[in-house]
């Protein structure tokens, strides 16, 4: 369970990049964060990591996101990054994999059955010991995500996990999403997507709430996108 | 391809080699580590004219080269930009020290130009058995060698931080050099006009990404430690080849093989 009260953030004093933000996602909810560039997801994604401290309190599973529990919090969040360079900084999607594990203490071979059961959870096996500089953008996508599902995170925060993707590669990213049965909260532009993914939306503007709601009812609701500069999705579209 | 972008080719190049499985390339990193490390310093310890006593020492980069599959073109292709430069070491010595050292047939060679000739074999030796090293040894595992020799963690950390961020400055400024080149058509390189907010821009980015990247390992547990380089057991060959390559090394530096067989043969 994710739990934002209050919570507010600055970059520079007196212009909140979120303000009094409060909401609350379930266990086991799939949630999307929409909103124009600029309007605080990225911000709201890096306060939930503890990437940034602000104001207002912040609870991950009860846990409050403090530099003390930071380690424990992480341990319960999976990130995956819009760019999956940024990802992947070791040379194989093998070694990428067993970095977080080994991190929280498991044995290299320990973490190695495990990456090879998500890899085959994700028919990705091909992948294990490719090198990621010769990986496809779908490819390290799609790597990416098997990083952070092998570390076993109660609750997976994706950030754009559609961008720059072909269709196919982008309906295999959403498929996986689907199959996972963790807490989500997605943030994307790709509002298709977030209809595919998502049961729940919550629109951001200004870095504050707009609106919060089922993903039917808000996605379907062209005033409230367009007034938060964004568009109905493509399929909900005459 | 351009410059930047074939530099980070040959980069990751490199970490294609380092994860082959020759037999050299399983032995311990401590042992090929230590064995390099006693190499070069035996390589350079070498007397400034003993160039007959110093070529014996190139057995073993010959040799260790065949046995990790590796060839020695590339080890000169790779390095290429180093190379000249440890042969330009010692270009001064012949106009120094003219005195004839020794004579081929009725010519007199200087000991300047022995001297030379001993520092570039000496660079070259030493430049060989370093590419051996790390074409065989993951960087990983290098620095887990390091930790066992109780290199302090920070070195460790920051050498290999060090190793990955290099490639995330080459992506950045073979993107930025891309961009220019597509907007400066006929212009070689970037032009002097534009070094500087060129070289702010690749400082700022290469920075902004690689916050990222340290972001992503912080998430995923970092704390300071690369625990997947977890201390590989020594084995008995290990040992064997490290025990060897020092048996052979020492005498190598201690008698002139060459002269003790020229001397053999021909009763001097």
């Amino acid at each position: 369970m994710i739990e934002f009260s209050n919570v507010t953030f600055c970059y520079e004093p007196g212009v909140p990049a979120v303000q009094n933000l409060s909401f609350t996602v379930r266990s086991g909810e799939s949630v999307g964060l929409i909103g124009a560039n600029g309007a605080g997801k990225s911000t709201l994604m890096q306060l939930l990591l503890g990437l940034l401290a602000g104001e207002g309190s912040i609870r991950v599973d009860g846990l409050p996101v403090e530099k003390k529990n930071l380690a424990a919090v992480r341990r319960k969040i999976g990130f995956v990054l819009q760019d999956s360079d940024n990802q992947l900084f070791m040379p194989t999607v093998l070694d990428d994999m067993v970095f977080g594990p080994c991190n929280y203490g498991l044995s290299r071979a320990q973490a190695e059955r495990r990456a090879d059961e998500v890899l085959a959870r994700l028919n990705l096996s091909h992948l294990k010991n490719r090198y990621n500089h010769k990986l496809s953008g779908g490819e390290k996508r799609m790597a990416a995500i098997a990083t952070i599902l092998v570390m076993a995170p109660s609750i997976i925060v994706m950030d754009e996990p559609t961008t720059a993707l072909d269709p196919v590669n982008r309906r295999a990213v959403i498929n996986a999403v689907n199959g996972l049965s963790q807490t989500k909260l997605i943030a994307s532009h790709d509002l298709d997507m977030i209809l595919d993914t998502c049961t729940r939306v919550i629109v951001l503007s200004h870095g504050e709430i707009a609106a919060d709601g089922p993903a039917q009812t808000i996605l379907r609701d062209q005033a409230l996108l367009e007034a938060n500069r964004l568009e109905l999705p493509l399929r909900l579209q005459k | 391809m351009d410059k930047l972008a074939k530099a980070q080719h040959e980069l990751r190049q490199m970490d294609e080699l380092a994860a082959g499985s020759s037999a050299f390339h399983r032995l311990h990193p401590l042992s090929k580590l230590a064995v390099t490390v006693f190499y070069i310093a035996l390589v350079v310890s070498f007397p400034k004219y003993d160039l007959t006593g110093l070529v014996v020492m190139l057995l073993y980069p010959v040799l260790a080269f065949q046995a990790a599959e590796l060839r020695i073109r590339d080890c000169f292709y790779k390095l290429r930009v180093v190379l000249p430069l440890v042969c330009a070491v010692g270009l001064a010595n012949p106009f120094f020290d003219r005195a004839p050292m020794l004579y081929l047939g009725s010519v007199s060679v200087p000991g300047g130009v022995v001297s030379m000739l001993t520092l570039m074999m000496k660079g070259v030796f030493s430049l060989m058995a370093s590419f051996l090293l790390i074409a065989t040894t993951k960087i990983d595992a290098l620095c887990a060698a390091l930790r066992q020799l109780h290199v302090p963690q920070l070195i460790t950390s920051l050498f290999l931080l060090t190793y990955r961020y290099i490639s995330v400055l080459l992506e950045e400024a073979s993107a930025m050099t891309t961009a220019y080149r597509l907007r400066a058509p006929g212009q070689k390189g970037v032009h002097i006009s534009a070094w500087g907010p060129f070289l702010g821009q690749l400082l700022l980015r290469s920075m902004d990404r690689a916050q990222e990247l340290y972001g992503s390992m912080l998430l995923r547990g970092y704390r300071g430690e690369f625990p997947y380089c977890a201390p590989q057991k020594a084995r008995i060959h290990d040992v064997l080849f490290f025990v060897c390559s020092i048996a052979s090394f020492t005498p190598a530096r201690l008698v002139n093989l060459p002269q003790l067989l020229g001397a053999l043969f021909t009763g001097g």
